[in-house]
């Protein structure tokens, strides 16, 4: 009999179509390049006629039946490549169908069970119980459609429909907390706040009280500390004897960051800064050196051109009270450099900003005065109680051949740019001051992610001249386009209110949004959307994984995968022994760099983190501040074998070439205590959640977490308190692979 | 008038000391710059200042030396915060030693409290809060389950917040932390203590109801509520959750109770709030923003003799009670406020002023009385009925003129139709260094002992080594004993065979005394007073965790507002160092060691003297080291 109908595996009857099946053959053909479209579509006769015959009465045919059938047509027929293939894929897709069932999401948009796994984590809404109460594409629509509610009637549902359309496609997505509370009873949709500290025990409380306030409600903080009177300065009034210094109270927030749990999931992350001429700033420097000291900031140093011109020629530098305006110290501007990139070397902390290069691009300066705070990530310097939503743009998404299909991308910025002006009206900001600040300037944070995946696919070096061309040529696209959206938006919605104070007034320019580009670290979300971290190279081409297969390897990066299935020199025999032995010499080096058989123009493009070198790190930084309206956000990765005058040498050359901040990573020198919030016992209580782990693991996470712990130094010694899994570090954060934990998730 | 003249206290060489080290004015470079009795000339003026808004030219003169007539004859001595703050350019102006801040259930709430009790901390005060409104640990938050810090956790953070803010400073500041019998995290907030030795500058206390120890009588099942929505969480055993809070406080000396309904029926303003939480410095009920400012009178400066041997001067102490509660309504208007809402609740709302009473054990050595008996509760209760009653006729007086406190209309005086300046106006609050100032017995502790070796210490001398031994004779039990001389020597060594039976009974000592006797003594001044009465229930070292139980009962039924008890070698509070010795006792004359018994012992963070636990703080009598007061 006829087939009219065929069952899907979720129950669904769909119509047959002879059509649908001739290009499912073909697909396979073409993998393979076994045979043409015309082959094909005989194949999918025969299938269809045998199919007929075996049917019984009203009988439906199922999918998997279909299947079965195609496999034996195409071994009837001799294509046994193409057989092998699709069997293999078959299995592939059962198997990705089973970890579905198991991470408990329903998979809607054909995702891969990583992202799954991080939806199921980190975004989709669960009940009370902890079970996932929406699909990935009702996520995407309820964020689309609480984002869109403040557009005008007539256009909301197109609108919501282009929010919707360019998320669920992976091209561009808010920041997790979007993603997290948009239409929930928790619209705190900001990631970052900056909030003032002032020289009074009154002033510093009102801080922890406002930083303990954000935090609950998600957001990381940023403080400069340098309006504290110095360590021993005297206290008016007061029996009780002599200031105790900013170090101290910055213990003070951290003691309250630590009871401040966020949405019970993880602690808030703060940024602290101490200017450079603070006298207590040799106490602050070191403030990390301890291990779990202050462990929930992120310490930076803030410095000034003239700080650096010292530097660089050798002249002595001043520390001074602020309160009295009085020389307390005087040391060689070099010494003080010495110390600070020495700790740096050892600790990665402190980092520097460059306050100068900041407030040469602040547009409120002349009426709100300099800027001397970022956020805990460096990217979004701020004025106090000021915020900041953030979105990246998928860059993996836009290659179209071998070319980048700006037309998109325009589209793409343009949603975006709208989608993150639109998440300031949607926020509930944890304090008045804030929503008033952040409603006058309208500060958004469009970035990207999955740069080095665009590389990949462009064939373009990382570390190259035509990699730092092409990101300085996005770059500015991204911005000239997105400002051009913004002015767009002035005249439909019009200027910000503080754009008649600001510097555009006096061009004439009017815009929707104070500052709109930034490079955030783009955390979970570049997890989700299975693409490398914002303009960060790849950290590793392949590596074990705590999850799925049980041959030990489950992670290769996807390019890469199709370079070695596709390329002749990765072809040298039936059995595919050479392209094995590459994926486990990978596997275990992380890079292609130093792997034998591979071709040099491959291993050039092919490039981790590990592979470039800290100039080129800087390099690919400044090209992309030079046409990002707020900062970068940008771990530079050193060996472990680099020396403290390397360290020195990058900052010098991140101040140069007129980044804003630079932040340092040498391979090794953080451990574990600094990197996870929680114990070894920690891990083992959490294995339970760890679903998939405990049907397919080979190792538990005890001794998994044993195994890191004695590797040899220079390999990562850093461990996901979550899972177990390894952290990489990169976008000045730590992240998992494994199980998306992130401790400064975008 | 014109000022008096200024004449010195008798102070003896030790109160000397104390004055230089504690109270005294000093210039920049630490040097004292006032005798003893310009200070307290400083003191009297000070509070005598506001009278201009009420009296006539001259008004300030005149109180100003009644002031320093009962200051300077060490009848009346004002608490030592105040004694060094008043009139003192280099001080804080903050004259209060001690508040109590709200605690309610929001992150933006308990951070607001922090840092008010960040700004009193710095102005070298203590506070105390009641963390029980607080939702228990892994309580939902804004739906998210599992999400939610717990009482413990946040005291946990303030401990170290405060901690943190006074590295620089002298002294920790003293807090206390109350959670009620009824609350989920209690049984964790009762092992806190025990469980996280970093907790140093918290003291722990147990709020109970009436109804928890009537279910404790009747060996009921207990509620633990989430006060969040009121749901039961769990239910325990009432006897389980009292043997548990027994056996802490037997170990380690917290948490202390606080009896909540006691406490509320001698609420004098029920209609402004509930009293819920006390002070950390002897846990003084009060409500939230509010402080106390603190004056003790010294009984045994209050005697005259008669044939029939001393008895009290009532028409001395009269006047004393008048001018202290003169003195103490006073202070509320030149006090300082570290925060505006204390400033609402002190000064513009209840006015709460605390004149106590040091010296009653001297009084009954002097009158013949032992402190564990029948006599010296009635004594007790006579003359804190008197000091009551005249100290509220004084607050009337002072209404008639001044005004009634401005929560008057929500007190319990409307329905009696009486005035009154203040909503309450006696309690019995810690003397720790003042005591020693007077040379007197704290409070209406018992002498702790009447004969005490001690090397001295001398002040400029940094490297602290002993330099001789001298015998520490209670002054009433030395007068008395004449020039029997020898006897002090056999006292010092424990050998009391020199005394009469009958002298042995009235100089009773501290560990001479039962635990119930305790009890009765704090229960008879409290029967009178309206604020809470400060008291350490002293038992010995082998006193059994049944014997805690049974002060706790007796000390519920006889109308207590709270107990705290103190079991000698337990380990007491760990704001005090600890030191261990391993000698047997080896008190041959010269020996430096110091070496009492093999427990641990409490010992003077500062000059390494011995600590006495009394009137609910920790004391040293060489240099006048006191965690509170």
């Amino acid at each position: 009999m006829r087939i009219n109908k065929i069952l899907k595996r979720d129950g669904r009857e769909v119509e047959f179509s002879l059509a649908k099946l001739s290009e499912a053959i073909w697909k396979a053909g073409r993998e393979t390049h076994e045979f043409d479209e015309k082959e094909a579509k005989r194949l999918a006769e025969i299938t269809s006629a045998l199919v007929e015959k075996s049917l019984k009465d009203k009988e439906i045919v199922t999918v998997e039946k279909v299947q079965d059938f195609v496999e034996q047509v195409l071994m009837a027929a001799g294509h046994y490549q193409t057989a092998k293939a699709y069997i293999l894929y078959r299995a592939a897709r059962s198997e990705e169908r089973r970890v579905e069932r198991i991470i408990g999401v329903k998979d809607d948009l054909d995702l891969s069970p990583n992202q799954l796994k991080v939806l199921r984590n980190r975004y989709l809404l669960k009940d009370e119980d902890g079970r996932v109460v929406e699909t990935p594409s009702e996520m995407f629509r309820r964020v689309a459609k609480n984002l869109a509610i403040v557009e005008k009637t007539n256009k909301r549902k197109k609108i919501e429909d282009d929010f919707y359309e360019v998320m669920s496609r992976l091209e561009f997505l808010p920041a997790g907390r979007t993603l997290n509370n948009a239409g929930t009873p928790q619209s705190q949709l900001a990631n970052c706040f900056v909030l003032p500290v002032e020289d009074s025990m009154e002033g510093i409380f009102d801080a922890v009280k406002w930083m303990a306030m954000v935090h609950q409600r998600g957001g990381g903080t940023g403080f400069n500390f340098s309006k504290l009177r110095p360590k021993g300065d005297v206290v008016t009034k007061s029996t009780g004897g002599f200031a105790t210094g900013p170090v101290s109270f910055m213990k003070v927030f951290d003691i309250a960051t630590r009871q401040v749990m966020q949405g019970g999931k993880k602690r808030g992350a703060n940024m602290g800064i101490l200017n450079v001429d603070h006298p207590d700033i040799l106490d602050f420097i070191s403030a990390k050196s301890e291990r779990g000291e202050i462990e929930n900031f992120n310490i930076s140093v803030g410095v000034t051109d003239d700080f650096m011109k010292a530097v660089d020629q050798d002249l002595d530098w001043h520390l001074r009270n602020q309160r009295t305006g009085e020389v307390v110290q005087t040391i060689r501007a070099k010494t003080l450099m010495g110390q600070l990139v020495s700790m740096a070397w050892r600790t990665g902390d402190p980092g520097l900003i460059f306050l100068d290069p900041i407030n040469r691009n602040n547009p409120l300066l002349t009426k709100y005065g300099r800027i001397d705070a970022t956020n805990p990530c460096g990217e979004q310097p701020l004025h106090p109680f000021d915020a900041c939503n953030l979105g990246s743009i998928n860059l993996a998404k836009f290659v179209v051949g071998k070319r980048v299909d700006y037309e998109r991308l325009r589209h793409v910025v343009r949603t975006a740019v709208r989608m993150l002006d639109d998440v300031i009206d949607a926020c509930r900001y944890p304090l008045p001051q804030i929503t008033e600040t952040v409603r006058a300037n309208r500060r958004i944070g469009l970035g990207v992610m999955g740069w080095a995946d665009m590389l990949y696919q462009l064939r373009t070096p990382y570390d190259s001249e035509e990699g730092i061309k092409l990101a300085r040529k996005i770059a500015k696209f991204i911005q000239d386009e997105s400002w051009q959206m913004s002015a767009e938006l002035a005249s439909e919605k019009g200027a910000f209110p503080r754009w008649k104070e600001s510097s555009f007034a006096k061009q004439g320019k009017k815009v929707r949004n104070v500052a709109i580009t930034t490079i955030a670290p783009t955390g979970s979300i570049s997890m989700l959307s299975d693409a490398s971290s914002g303009i960060e190279p790849v950290f590793a081409l392949a590596y074990t994984k705590n999850v799925v297969e049980d041959n030990g390897l489950s992670y290769i990066n996807k390019y890469f995968e199709t370079e070695l299935a596709t390329s002749l020199w990765a072809d040298g025999d039936s059995e595919h022994k050479v392209r094995d032995r590459i994926v486990r010499e990978v596997a275990e080096a992380g890079s292609v760099a130093h792997i034998s058989g591979i071709p040099e123009e491959v291993k050039s493009v092919y490039r981790t983190a590990h592979d470039i070198s800290p100039e080129w790190h800087v390099k690919m930084q400044a090209a992309w501040q030079k046409y990002t309206d707020n900062a970068v956000s940008k771990t530079i990765n050193f060996p472990n074998s680099a020396t403290i005058d390397d360290v020195e040498a990058a900052y010098m050359m991140a101040w140069k070439s007129g980044c804003k901040g630079i932040t340092i990573y040498r391979d090794g020198s953080k451990d574990v205590q600094i990197l996870s919030v929680g114990t070894t016992d920690k891990i083992e209580t959490t294995s339970g959640s760890q679903i998939i782990q405990s049907k397919i693991k080979t190792e538990t996470l005890k001794e998994r977490g044993e195994r890191l712990k004695v590797k040899p130094a220079g390999k990562h010694l850093e461990i996901c308190p979550e899972c177990g899994g390894k952290l990489a570090v990169e976008e000045g954060c730590a992240k998992c692979y494994g199980c998306g934990f992130s401790v400064c998730q975008g | 008038m014109t000022k008096p003249k200024i004449i010195e206290p008798k102070l003896t060489k030790n109160a000397q000391e104390v004055a230089k080290k504690r109270y005294l004015r000093t210039d920049m470079n630490g040097a004292v710059v006032e005798t003893p009795g310009e200070m307290l000339w400083r003191v009297a003026y000070h509070m005598a200042k506001p009278e201009v808004a009420w009296g006539t030219n001259g008004i300030v003169m005149e109180t100003a030396a009644r002031f320093y007539e009962r200051m300077v004859s060490l009848k009346m001595v004002c608490a030592g915060k105040a004694m060094f703050e008043a009139g003192n350019p280099g001080g804080t102006g903050q004259l209060s030693s001690c508040f109590v801040l709200p605690i309610e259930d929001s992150i933006g709430k308990i951070f607001k409290t922090l840092g008010d009790a960040a700004v009193v901390h710095k102005n070298n005060g203590g506070t105390g809060f009641n963390f029980s409104k607080i939702r228990p640990h892994g309580d939902k938050v804004k739906n998210v389950p599992g999400a939610s810090s717990g009482p413990v956790d946040f005291i946990k953070a303030y401990s170290a917040a405060l901690a943190q803010i006074l590295q620089g400073a002298k002294r920790q500041g003293a807090n206390i932390a109350i959670l009620n019998a009824n609350h989920p995290d209690i049984e964790e907030f009762i092992d806190l203590k025990a469980q996280d030795g970093t907790i140093k500058n918290f003291n722990v206390s147990v709020g109970v109801t009436d109804s928890f120890m009537e279910a404790v009588e009747g060996d009921k099942y207990w509620n633990l509520v989430n006060p969040r929505n009121g749901e039961v969480v769990k239910k325990i055993k009432a006897k389980t959750l009292f043997n548990k809070i027994a056996e802490a406080a037997w170990r380690t000396g917290d948490p202390g109770l606080m009896f909540l309904d006691n406490t509320e029926r001698g609420n004098t303003v029920p209609n402004f709030g509930k009293l819920d939480a006390t002070n950390p410095c002897g846990e003084i009920a009060l409500f939230p923003y509010e402080s106390c400012n603190l004056t003790s009178i010294d009984l045994a400066r209050h005697l005259k003799k008669s044939k029939k041997g001393y008895e009290i001067d009532y028409k001395e102490l009269g006047e004393t009670v008048r001018l202290g509660v003169r003195f103490l309504d006073n202070m509320i208007e030149v006090n300082a406020y570290p925060v505006s809402e204390i400033e609402a609740t002190v000064k513009n709302g209840n006015r709460r002023i605390g004149l106590g009473v040091m010296g009653f054990a001297h009084v009954l050595y002097r009158m013949g009385i032992p402190y564990n008996s029948s006599d010296a509760v009635k004594l007790a209760k006579e003359m804190s009925k008197f000091i009551y009653e005249t100290a509220a006729e004084m607050s009337s007086e002072l209404a008639e003129v001044r005004g009634n406190f401005n929560n008057w209309d929500l007190s319990i005086y409307p329905a009696k139709g009486q005035p009154m300046r203040n909503c309450a106006v006696t309690m019995i609050a810690p003397t720790g260094t003042i005591s020693i100032l007077a040379d007197t017995s704290s409070g209406i502790e018992p002498v702790f002992s009447l004969v005490t070796k001690r090397r001295t210490f001398y002040e400029d001398d940094k490297s602290n080594h002993s330099t001789k031994e001298l015998l520490m004779v209670d002054p009433v039990f030395e007068e008395y004993i004449g020039n029997r001389k020898d006897i002090l020597e056999q006292v010092a060594n424990g050998d009391y065979s020199g005394l009469t039976p009958l002298e042995r009974k009235l100089f009773v000592t501290t560990h001479q005394i039962e635990p119930e006797w305790h009890v009765k003594i704090q229960a008879a001044w409290q029967k009178y007073f309206d604020n809470s009465i400060s008291k350490t229930v002293n038992f010995g070292h082998n006193a059994t965790i049944e014997d805690v139980k049974t002060v706790y009962m007796q000390a519920w039924k006889l109308g207590c507002k709270g107990v705290t008890i103190y079991r000698d070698g337990s380990k007491g509070d760990q704001v005090l160092s600890t030191v261990k010795s391993d000698n047997q006792k080896t008190q041959s004359v010269g020996d430096s060691e110091q070496s009492e018994s093999q427990n641990e012992e409490l010992v003077c963070p500062e000059c390494g003297g011995k600590l006495h636990k009394q009137d609910g703080c920790s004391k040293c009598i060489d240099c006048g080291y006191s965690v509170c007061g």
